[in-house]
């Protein structure tokens, strides 16, 4: 488990949902390891498809680097431990 | 500069959208340093914005896993040697979608 705190990068999530973000990677944390990081990526994606509505994309890792599009209000970059996670909607909810 | 041969890992796409993506990986890294992943995966991006309409996405780099939602026939993971690409397009109708979880150090597969 780790116990560092997650330090956000950049957001247009209100902060109800940055906080989902943020507990829900704690949560995975939890029980996967840092270097499960498809795990932990499908773990807060899925979570995010049944809280918030579908088409969540979740990215993490240490080292990449990413271009994409996302809908407003949903949108995600944060550091927790020595992890990066990108979390965002590209299409809006139909 | 990287001169290694692209090698796809998992794919959905027709032959000459695969061809194009990984002929632009190869332009993004003769004009970019290896290390600067954002202007890589932001070079493919916009392209293929260009060229078949929006909304791609576009992942570069050395350790990450992901679990996405993308169109179907739109869907790309490959190397080119220490450097994977994961690029991407959403759908706006998800009944044309799939999800796919992808880590660089792991076996591909649909996540369900």
């Amino acid at each position: 488990m780790l116990e560092g705190k997650a330090v956000i990068g950049e957001t247009d999530m209100l902060q109800t949902m940055q906080q989902d973000a943020l507990n829900l990677a704690s949560k995975a944390l939890d029980f996967f390891d840092v270097t499960e990081a498809t795990d932990i990526a499908r773990f807060i994606k899925k979570e995010f498809d049944r809280t918030h509505g579908p088409g969540w994309q979740c990215i993490v890792g240490t080292d990449f680097g990413s271009f994409v599009t996302h809908c407003c209000g949903c949108f995600i970059y944060f550091c927790i431990g020595s992890l990066a996670i990108l979390l965002f909607r590209g299409s809006p909810p139909p | 500069m990287l001169e290694g041969k692209a090698v796809v890992r998992e794919t959905d796409m027709p032959e000459g959208m695969q061809s194009y993506v990984m002929e632009l990986a190869h332009q993004a890294l003769d004009a970019h340093e290896v290390s600067d992943c954002q202007s890589i995966a932001h070079f493919i991006k916009q392209k293929l914005d260009e060229a078949y309409g929006p909304a791609w996405n576009s992942v570069v780099g050395k350790d990450f896993g992901s679990c996405i939602t993308h169109l179907c026939g739109s869907f790309i993971f490959f190397r080119v040697e220490m450097m994977e690409f994961l690029i991407f397009k959403d759908g706006k109708n998800f009944t044309e979608s799939r999800e796919e979880a992808i880590g660089v150090l792991q076996k591909a597969r649909n996540c369900d």
